[in-house]
């Protein structure tokens, strides 16, 4: 949960109303992502994902509109450009790699001058490839504000994670849980089919 | 007791029998109900 509320409320400071992307929305962290930005007010939430299942899910936890990553690149790049075109304030990536190639593109302005507004890219996790191809272009006249998670102070972790835990305790936020025996855990270690789900081992 | 234990790096954990854990001065024994996994 502080993995999407402390970067988009401190890092990139969403303000109410502001369109947030979150780019790789249908893991563990992406769908809590989804909820959190609805929480501190985000006006439009933009869910990209591969799973069908998980990007119906994630339109039921607040997303306004999902991306389908796996279309193919040159209308997954259309459609990062139609959506940036429209305005976006924040993205949060837990993607990297290619789908971040072509997010960071669409925000290269197609006409000379400058960008008419700025957009925080916080980068927070790297499930589709630890290094990306940026080209000048993506920064020069972008508007674009390439960011990690930064600074934040002991004081403020420990402040939000009195609130994570009352938010919890108060069922505000959905997470699929499965179950696993420890005595499963070889099985449980490599499996792939978790799309989203979170286990948790019980002795 | 019964653990996941882990032998080297990149291994997958196995379920095997591993020493009680014997809490040293300042050290303190937590029992854990749940815990997420990955």
């Amino acid at each position: 949960m502080l993995t999407s509320l402390l970067p988009l409320k401190y890092s990139a400071k969403l303000q109410p109303g502001e369109t947030v992307l979150v780019n790789g929305a249908t893991g563990v962290s992406g769908r809590i992502a989804v909820q959190v930005a609805k929480m501190l007010g985000a006006g439009k939430v933009i869910a990209t994902g591969r799973n069908p299942r998980s990007l119906q899910l994630v339109q039921q936890l607040g997303a306004d509109v999902v991306i389908d990553l796996k279309q193919p690149e040159e209308q997954l790049a259309g459609a990062f450009a139609a959506a940036a075109g429209k305005g976006i304030d924040v993205v949060i990536d837990f993607l990297w790699g290619r789908p971040a190639e072509l997010l960071i593109s669409a925000f290269i302005p197609k006409e000379a001058g400058f960008a008419k507004g700025r957009a925080r890219y916080i980068q927070s996790g790297e499930r589709a490839g630890s290094h990306i191809s940026l080209p000048g272009s993506a920064l020069r006249t972008s508007g674009l504000e390439l960011m990690g998670i930064g600074k934040i102070s002991l004081e403020t972790v420990q402040e939000e994670m009195k609130g994570v835990w009352n938010g919890i305790a108060a069922g505000r936020f959905y997470m699929e849980i499965e179950k696993v025996s420890l005595a499963d855990i070889a099985g449980a270690w490599n499996r792939n089919d978790l799309d989203g789900k979170r286990l948790v081992l019980v002795p | 007791m019964k653990a996941a234990v882990i032998n080297a790096f990149g291994e997958t954990p196995q379920y095997s029998e591993f020493p009680d854990a014997i809490p040293e001065e300042a050290e303190q024994l937590l029992d854990v109900a749940r815990f997420p996994m990955g």
